[in-house]
């Protein structure tokens, strides 16, 4: 049974078209031009569980759209989608515990404090047992090999170690399926 | 990150996901066809192919969407050699 099932979805954003100048500036506060930009038109796609996915396709392709409307960040126009039986624009919280989402060009870690501290609040967040959230650290850590680099604040370490760590950040709420 | 950094990276993220499902968004084309089960190609928001790595690859929609018309033309230029 697919774990995820995608049908016809579609996601259309409505962009102000800001003209140049002055005069146009002001005319802009009473009068506004529109431009619908269809991100996502009429996707349908069906993922079995323990499937490895690559997204593939040129930038405005809608890849990263697909995959915020999957995990429920933005609302669809239309159509439908489940994830693990939730509908994930829905954001119960049962869902929310069940899914790890890694941005490359977001960071979740607290620039100037050690890692740890964001591990730390993430266990807050998802309400995580600390014997669990102990478990997973230890787990994590020795598997990607960065356990005495906890405790440096994250400006220090090199780009590979800091995106350890975001994988371990996203990771803490132990991901199921 | 480079090419190496990039594939060294996804396989962690393979090690820390065993057995669960992955979906993502990746641009290197020797990671993707290297580690994904199947690949989904969008151009403007619509999903073209979805099949396994094999299958896309062979896919004349995605070459077009990737390589305009050049690698068909070559192909069809390859084949008349052939024919004479």
């Amino acid at each position: 049974m697919a774990i995820i099932t995608i049908d016809q979805l579609t996601k259309s954003y409505r962009v102000y078209q800001k003209k140049e100048g002055l005069r146009e500036a002001v005319r802009g506060l009473v009068s506004r031009e529109y431009k619908t930009v269809e991100a996502v038109r009429g996707i349908s796609l069906r993922v079995e569980p323990g499937e490895f996915i690559a997204f593939l396709g040129p930038n405005g392709a809608g890849k990263t759209t697909t995959l915020k409307l999957l995990s429920g960040v933005i609302y669809p126009t239309s159509g439908t989608a489940t994830v693990m039986g939730f509908v994930p624009w829905k954001r119960d919280l049962e869902y929310r515990r069940r899914f790890a989402l890694v941005m490359g060009q977001k960071n979740q870690l607290w620039w100037d404090l050690p890692a740890q501290e964001s591990f730390r609040l993430h266990q807050q967040i998802y309400c995580i047992s600390t014997s669990d959230y102990q478990r997973t650290l230890d787990e994590l850590t020795s598997l990607l090999d960065v356990r005495n680099l906890l405790g440096r604040p994250v400006r220090e370490l090199s780009l590979g170690e800091r995106m350890k760590m975001k994988l371990i950040a996203a990771s803490t709420n132990r991901p199921r399926a | 990150m480079s090419k190496s950094e990039t594939r060294r990276f996804v396989n962690l993220i393979r090690d820390v996901t065993v057995g669960r499902t992955l979906l993502t968004v990746e641009h290197d084309m020797g990671v993707v066809f290297g580690l994904a089960d199947k690949i989904a190609v969008l151009v403007y928001g619509e999903v073209i192919a979805f099949d396994t790595p094999e299958a896309v690859r062979a896919n004349p929609r995605v070459q077009e969407a990737y390589l305009g018309s050049v690698l068909a033309e070559q192909q069809a230029a390859s084949a008349m050699g052939q024919g004479h």
